[in-house]
């Protein structure tokens, strides 16, 4: 007997629930259709299914009131900002690095107290600070006084409150005075300035900016020009902490510890801290989070007794994180990292199996790490560009050669990084070989990265990309994925190759405004 | 006769029953766990949306006595000591009336009373029945 479509069909009806409600109702009876038919008519699916089936209903109403709890909760945070009241005393600390904005600097920040008129009215939330200056460090208490308001959307269409909403942030406060209050500075911001003191140990300040983006995602040093090359050249996601950091820490520390004979309970829970706290160090981005999530699944099962498998990680991961917050649906950094994993999952192999037939065919024992790197980046991409098409409105064409690069050279990146910031701090004279093979390697990653940033067919525009569109790129990835499960190499082969014409052809009739 | 039994024991209430009570008792656990996951996820979701520290919660709102002492202030209207324009603010009482008050004033000495309005032309028993709530002596 299997249930695990459970996930999946609670994670839909969390979908619906928060991107369409009105369409509740509709999937709710298709459940119910299905699972009477199930119980009243044995061969409607198969008998291993049955169970699932009838139960179908359970989890999709469970993911739809999830998400009506969720859209039903008052925000008196927001209704305050609305009226516009003027003058106000916010108490709270920071949680986002300081970041340049428009003018001066902007920060997220938890509330604990907001006052009017000299007297408290609001508890919790967060809201986002302006202010012409932002010496703060996250965890950092400080009190702002300034005036609050919603955010608007751009005259380019962004819905800011909307992506506000993702961070569970409710209002924009355009600071006059911030202060600091008490001595007390919070311990994430030390490590954040502990770590820029320990990289400026022999690195010089544009390779530095790029390791902290890489270590701790803060990108607010990173100079304009060289992030501008970073996205042209289809890299950037080397300096957001995702999956890919916390797979290379994951199994640094986990390797590391076996070396010295450590049973595997205290491997998997030593592992499972320091990468939690990597994490909370460095922001917790949704995209981190889900693959904190997706490594503490990895890790426990073995020691619970249960299979390892991907795919089933993957949709209970999307079922909790979004059950505790919806409006992640709407965040791109979370849109990109779980389109990435799922790609990479669903169509390494058949894209492996094209590369082998094509690409490598004229070598003879073609080593198996370097069709695994080219198909697994090929279906990252694939996977992701549809997302990118339709929010930043520009694809990188040459991302899947810069990524032949750049990721494999991120790891040792990453990991030298966190022990240049670890030397730096402990033994300042350990960081500076530590930190010069890093400058050596980011050296690398930036001359490849603005190397073909500079070609003139980097990148592509791709203005007014709609939710149909992107569904239409999809659409063509789904006769692949069950091609791989019922065709021979060959024809997995074929079909792939499809996929890349049917993905060429979308991005050049987009491109050209066609679509 | 044994085929009797074998009718009675494969096709009959009974093993109808029997079945049932297997599939429960085969099936319940998983729709138990089934159902606890919906509703932890569920009641997770709750205390996030509502009850957590994150939650933006009112900790004060104006009390109706504070609304309506906040709203009187203003609107009370000493008669003895208010200008023209003060007067001006009290229903039923325009310009011209409200410098007939001050006229009043300038000639009879002050009021004792609110009540007093009537002796003024333009202000009768219904007027002033609309002005005493906003008037003070």
């Amino acid at each position: 007997m299997r249930l695990d479509l459970w996930a999946i069909l609670l994670t839909v009806g969390v979908v619906i629930g928060t991107v369409a409600p009105p369409l509740a109702p509709v999937f709710l009876v298709a459940g119910l259709i299905v699972a009477v038919g199930a119980l009243g008519w044995r061969n409607l699916v198969p008998t291993q299914w049955r169970l699932m089936a009838v139960l179908a209903p359970l989890f999709t109403a469970g993911g739809i009131v999830i998400a009506l709890l969720h859209a039903a909760t008052p925000d008196p945070l927001a209704e305050l900002a609305a009226m516009e009241p003027g003058e106000i005393v916010l108490v709270g600390r920071i949680a986002s690095p300081p970041e340049r904005s428009g003018f001066g600097y902007m920060a997220d920040l938890r509330l604990e107290h907001l006052l009017y008129e000299g007297r408290e009215v609001l508890r919790g939330g967060g809201v986002e600070v302006f202010a012409g200056d932002l010496s703060v460090g996250v965890g950092d208490r400080i009190r702002v006084e300034g005036e609050i308001s919603r955010p608007q959307i751009g005259q380019d269409g962004f819905d800011y409150a909307r992506y506000l909403a993702t961070k569970r942030i409710s209002a924009l406060v355009e600071a006059t005075s911030v202060e600091p209050v008490g001595e007390e500075r919070g311990w994430i911001g030390q490590i954040h300035r502990r770590t820029d003191v320990a990289l400026g140990y022999g690195l010089r300040p544009r390779e530095a900016a790029v390791v902290r983006g890489m270590v701790l995602g803060d990108r607010s040093l990173m100079p304009e020009g060289l992030e501008k090359a970073f996205q042209r050249s289809g890299v950037t996601h080397v300096l957001a902490i995702s999956g890919q950091h916390v797979v290379i820490l994951a199994g640094v520390i986990y390797f590391s510890i076996r070396l010295f004979a450590v049973p595997p309970t205290i491997r998997a829970g030593v592992t499972l801290g320091l990468i939690w706290l990597y994490i909370l160090v460095a922001g917790a981005p949704p995209s981190a989070i889900r693959a904190g999530v997706v490594a503490t699944f990895v890790l426990a099962a073995p020691l619970l007794g249960r299979q390892v498998s991907p795919l089933h990680f993957m949709s209970t991961m999307l079922a909790l994180v979004l059950s505790y917050n919806p409006q992640l649906l709407y965040s791109t950094g979370f849109q990109l990292s779980v389109a990435a994993v799922f790609g990479i999952l669903l169509l390494t192999r058949p894209l492996k199996s094209l590369v082998e037939h094509t690409l490598l065919r004229p070598v003879a024992k073609p080593p198996r790490q370097l069709s695994n790197l080219i198909s697994v980046s090929l279906a990252a991409q694939l996977a992701t560009s549809p997302i990118v098409a339709a929010t930043f409105e520009q694809v990188s064409l040459v991302g899947l050669f810069t990524n032949l690069v750049a990721v494999p050279i991120s790891g040792p990146i990453l990991v030298l990084g966190l022990l240049g910031s670890l030397a730096g701090n402990v033994f300042p004279l350990l960081a500076y070989p530590l930190n010069a093979c890093n400058g050596f390697l980011v050296t690398i990653l930036i001359q490849s990265a603005k190397g073909a940033a500079s070609l003139p067919f980097a990148s592509v525009t791709t203005p007014g990309v709609t939710l149909l569109l992107v569904g239409l790129l999809y659409a063509g990835c789904v006769p692949p994925i069950f091609a791989e499960r019922v065709f021979s190499s060959e024809r997995r082969s074929l079909w792939a190759a499809l996929l890349l014409l049917w993905s060429a052809l979308w991005l050049v009739l987009v491109s050209a405004g066609r679509l | 006769m044994r085929y009797e039994h074998f009718e009675t024991a494969t096709h009959g209430p009974g093993a109808r029953r029997q079945v049932r009570t297997g599939a429960l008792a085969r099936y319940g656990p998983h729709v138990i766990v089934s159902m606890l996951v919906v509703i932890v996820l569920a009641g997770g979701a709750l205390y996030t949306a509502r009850v957590s520290e994150g939650t933006p919660k009112v900790v004060y709102t104006a009390s109706l006595e504070e609304i309506e002492d906040d709203s009187q202030d203003p609107l009370r209207v000493d008669i003895n000591t208010a200008d023209v324009e003060e007067l001006d603010e009290l229903p039923e009482v325009g310009p011209s009336t409200a410098e007939s008050i001050v006229q009043y004033r300038q000639t009879n000495g002050q009021f004792s009373t609110v009540e007093e309005l009537e002796e003024i032309p333009g202000i009768g028993p219904a007027t002033l029945e609309k002005i005493a709530p906003f008037a003070t002596v």
